[in-house]
């Protein structure tokens, strides 16, 4: 290494002391002295302050409460005797809580038998009787028919929320990476 | 450790623990996933780990998760094999000399290059310049002495701040570089 590139390297390395405030007084005056006529090493200076600053003002990130919830769950129920304790790894920790296809299946299942019970018991009644009805019976028959029809909502909601998690998300995570755009974190955009 | 004690530490060290994982990974998925695993881990060594040394111990922990999080990934994935520079990705999209540089373009350069670069480079520039740990507890938690970490750290700024230096070049150069945020 010649002469030149030796001191070119022991400024080089300096950088980033310089950026941090760090380097000692008998350095810091030959690095300002050489800062002040060589364009490169204040190309290298203002590099090096830029990664700090766009690093250090990072946002925080926080942790979604979902996740820390399912641990202390799982933490109390261990502790309870209510759950097995478990290591890393294996079947029974706390998953993800996602929808599967059975819980879809079940779902639409449940809201389709409510269907037809409703239908089935209206019909019933209009076929077979012409007998006027009291005003207990209607308003009995009506929170029965309130009571399924929250029923029935519950279970939609419930299948909703699995199309969204079971279908629309890995689709639209498929379609991320068939136009090559990964995720990338919202704090970095 | 009691179980009082454990939900202590998990609402103290929840953020940082995910905040680790999510600039490692760069997916918020997978970070809700290596947290909850830390957890675990820690609650099934309670009886091993103490107070004192919980945060260096689920660091530990949440790097050796991101690491291995990160290879089953590359397994899968292999776009971080692409010959493609990013810096000369950015420096192509400089067409005009004069341009300012872009906070947004300069962040996603910056965090592209922190994602390029090998361990323990990787989790000494999240720890220390994301996260603000002392060089002690990144030693603790990488188990390196603090010699090493101060010279793995100041290698990977150093590569970091030749990356952009190769894309920006000319705009580095004493001139005020704004940004839609702040000047920096």
């Amino acid at each position: 290494m010649s002469r030149s590139n030796h001191r070119d390297a022991w400024f080089d390395e300096r950088v980033e002391s310089y950026v941090d405030g760090l380097l000692p007084i008998e350095e810091l005056e030959a690095f300002e002295a050489r800062l002040g006529e060589d364009e490169r090493l204040r190309e290298d200076v203002s590099a090096a302050r830029l990664v700090v600053s766009v690093l250090r003002s990072m946002p925080e990130e926080e942790c979604p409460s979902v996740v820390t919830d399912r641990v202390l769950e799982f933490a109390r129920s261990s502790e309870s005797g209510r759950g097995e304790m478990t290591t890393f790894g294996r079947v029974d920790r706390p998953a993800v809580r996602r929808y599967t296809p059975l819980r879809l299946v079940r779902a639409a299942t449940f809201v389709a038998a409510a269907c037809l019970a409703i239908f089935m018991l209206v019909g019933k009644d209009a076929a077979t009787s012409d007998a006027a009805y009291s005003d207990a019976e209607v308003q009995r028959a009506l929170k029965e028919a309130k009571f399924a029809l929250a029923l029935v909502s519950d279970a939609g909601r419930d299948a909703g929320r699995a199309i969204r998690t079971d279908a629309v998300a890995p689709v639209s995570e498929a379609m991320n990476i068939v136009l090559g755009e990964p995720t990338i974190p919202a704090g970095r955009n | 450790m009691t179980l009082e004690q454990f939900e202590s530490a998990v609402l103290e060290h929840r953020n940082r623990v995910y905040g680790f994982a999510l600039h490692f990974l760069g997916s918020r998925q997978e970070a809700e996933d290596v947290t909850q695993d830390v957890f675990i881990r820690l609650w099934d060594n309670r009886e091993r780990i103490d107070v004192d040394t919980q945060l260096s111990w689920v660091l530990r922990v949440a790097r050796n998760a991101c690491v291995d999080q990160y290879r089953k990934r590359r397994t899968r994935d292999n776009r971080h094999d692409s010959s493609v520079d990013a810096a000369s990705e950015v420096a192509a999209t400089m067409e005009d000399p004069d341009q300012q540089i872009d906070n947004e373009k300069l962040r996603q350069q910056i965090m592209d290059s922190v994602d390029r670069l090998k361990e323990p480079y990787k989790s000494i520039v999240v720890l220390r310049e994301i996260q603000d740990l002392s060089y002690e507890e990144i030693g603790v938690a990488l188990e390196l002495p603090l010699t090493s970490v101060k010279v793995y750290l100041h290698r990977a700024r150093k590569m970091l701040r030749e990356t952009l230096r190769s894309a920006y070049g000319d705009l580095l150069g004493g001139a005020s570089i704004s940004t839609s945020e702040q000047t920096v």
